[in-house]
């Protein structure tokens, strides 16, 4: 049997590699993301 | 790359990246090598130190802080390097996942270094909750909005969930001196200890300060310029504040580790020039030094790791040497407080049997028929051998202890010398020997000495040549020699003499002659040994004599002049 602490650190870790695999496969495979511009003549405005 | 995007970074000049880090993005070799230089000095420090003992927590969390640091550097070169933008982003939110998690291994560590004991559950549940929503919403547009494309930039705009990152950086850091003062209140360490800690909180205090400074300074000015790249040189300040730890207090218990630590960077930067230079003959050369490198480096280490496993195995060996010679002098005390307890309990009875035997024969309980005599006479003689054998136990022991006590007076040894040879003429006697007295003395003859001592060493040494004397004669004879003051006693027998190897024993414990049984059965082989140290104990000292077995013996008794 896992400890308390040993548990924490699994799910830790399960929870972390998930959230690795999220962005891994929103931002490499789907691109998944918007493009931002500001309008350059009201920056120098 | 989508086509779009393929146009803008066409538009913007932007390289394509090799190994998804090397690009002429880069904007000048101070801060591309700024990712490089502090991963070189950490992460082969904190291979070592893991290698060395992984299962110790301390050298687990430094190289979960390490490692971590070394895949953000890394990401954050990517991000500087690569056109990419989804590599960008992917990147860019891993950084924003590592960050906090660095904080907790730097504080997992130095909790560690202070208490020296495991983190409870408790704790370590609450940095994981504070934690949580990084990982949690790190795919959403909570960590990261979008990409940025104004004026051909290459960077992202952060989300909220960057700044509560922010916060928790913030407050593991105060926890981490919060905890520091806890434990200057609480600690019984040494000073040296409570130094080392204090080190080590601060280099690692420093780290984050740096490392903060930086990212905090790119978000908040939303300028990701050169100023927040100096962030990366807190990881080498905490690396120099471990390496001397390491020398001065020899953290982690690695010896070695500052010369493995000095070779391994040392080949990992020759290698390092291979990338940056192109010219073919510096390659060579840094191929060429490499090598040597290596080989006297492994020379180097080899010798300073034989070096430290005999330092070792000496230092195991003079502690064992230490217990045991402490358990050898206790178990000599337990012996002599047993034999002094065991010679008192005998004393009595001896002296009482003694005592009544003397007097049922002196008639104090009645007439003594004739034929009972004599049997009584053997018992008060037994007896009274029996008390001087325990006696000399009991001297040795006091001896030994150190608790022989010495009453220190004036007299005149002349004449204390003549009356025990009184004393003694008539056991001579006896033996059918004859006991002489001589003097020559040009003094008085005056010593400061303990005078029942005196008087037992001369009566035992007297005693000893007529037990071994045969026929013949005994002469005790006094001299003097002014100039040294000092003054002799001789006793000189006639009797079986000693062999060279008999004499060079003579004084330990439990000797005896060679020929001793064959004269005197009775006696312990410690008269000469109780004499000699009190003797010693009174400035003087016994010396012995003999031209060889059957050719008599000479003891003579040498103590200081009292003028």
């Amino acid at each position: 049997m896992m400890s308390p602490k040993q548990l924490i650190i699994v799910l830790f870790l399960l929870l972390t590699i998930l959230s690795i695999a999220s962005i891994y496969y929103r931002y490499i495979i789907l691109e998944d993301f918007e493009y931002e511009t500001v309008d350059i003549s009201e920056v120098e405005m | 790359m989508n086509p779009l995007i393929k146009e803008v970074a066409e538009f913007c000049e932007w390289a394509p990246a090799t190994f998804l880090f090397i690009s002429k993005n880069v904007e000048g070799p101070l801060i591309y090598y700024s990712h490089i230089v502090p991963v070189l000095f950490s992460l082969p420090l904190a291979f070592i130190i893991i290698a060395r003992d992984y299962k110790n927590r301390l050298n687990q969390y430094f190289f979960l802080a390490v490692f971590l640091f070394s895949i953000w550097s890394f990401s954050d070169l990517i991000l500087w390097a690569n056109p990419d933008p989804k590599i960008i982003m992917f990147f860019w939110s891993l950084l924003n996942l590592l960050e906090p998690f660095i904080y907790v291994s730097i504080f997992l560590f130095v909790y560690t270094l202070l208490f020296k004991k495991e983190i409870s559950t408790v704790i370590l549940a609450s940095l994981f909750l504070i934690t949580s929503p990084v990982v949690i919403f790190l795919a959403t547009s909570l960590e990261i909005e979008s990409f940025n494309l104004t004026n051909c930039w290459r960077e992202v705009t952060e989300g909220p969930l960057v700044f509560y990152s922010y916060i928790i950086q913030l407050i593991i850091s105060l926890l981490v001196i919060l905890f520091t003062f806890i434990y200057l209140k609480s600690t019984t360490e040494t000073k040296a200890q409570k130094r080392m800690s204090i080190i080590g909180v601060l280099g690692s205090l420093l780290f984050l300060a740096f490392f903060s400074s930086g990212n905090i300074i790119g978000s908040i000015t939303e300028s990701w310029g050169v100023a927040p790249l100096y962030g990366l040189f807190g990881m080498p300040i905490m690396v120099a504040f471990l390496a001397f730890l390491i020398t001065k207090y020899r953290m982690f218990k690695v010896q070695m580790l500052t010369a493995q630590f000095l070779v391994s960077t040392l080949g990992i930067l020759i290698i390092g020039i291979l990338f940056v230079q192109t010219v073919e003959r510096v390659r060579l050369i840094a191929i060429l030094t490499f090598i040597l490198t290596v080989i006297l480096g492994t020379v180097l280490i080899r010798s300073i790791k034989r070096d430290l496993e005999q330092k070792s195995e000496i230092e195991k060996l003079a502690h064992k040497l230490e217990k045991a010679n402490v358990r050898l002098q206790q178990m000599d005390k337990l012996k002599s407080e047993f034999v002094s307890i065991a010679s008192h309990q005998l004393r009595s009875p001896i002296t009482a049997i003694s005592g009544y035997a003397s007097l049922m024969n002196e008639g104090s309980y009645g007439e003594v028929p004739s034929k009972m005599k004599e049997p009584i006479e053997r018992i008060v003689q037994s007896a009274r051998m029996m008390a001087t054998s325990i006696e000399d136990y009991l001297n040795v022991s006091r001896i030994e202890a150190g608790n022989m006590k010495y009453n220190f007076t004036d007299f005149n040894l002349n004449d204390e010398v003549e009356h025990i040879c009184d004393d003694l003429r008539a056991e001579a006697l006896k033996r059918s020997l004859v006991l002489l007295f001589r003097k020559r003395v040009d003094g008085q003859g005056i010593v400061k000495a303990d005078i029942g001592k005196v008087q037992q060493i001369i009566h035992n040494l007297i005693n000893n040549s007529i037990k071994y004397t045969q026929k013949g004669a005994i002469t005790v004879y006094v001299h003097d020699d002014i100039k040294n003051k000092k003054v002799f006693v001789d006793i000189i027998d006639t009797g079986i003499g000693m062999s060279a190897e008999t004499l060079a024993g003579i004084f330990q414990k439990f000797e005896r002659g060679d020929k001793a049984n064959t004269v005197n059965v009775t006696g312990t082989g410690l008269g000469l040994y109780v004499a000699q140290k009190m003797a010693e104990a009174m400035s003087g000292t016994i010396s012995a004599h003999s031209d060889g077995e059957g050719q008599g013996s000479r003891f003579t008794l040498e103590l200081p002049l009292f003028l």
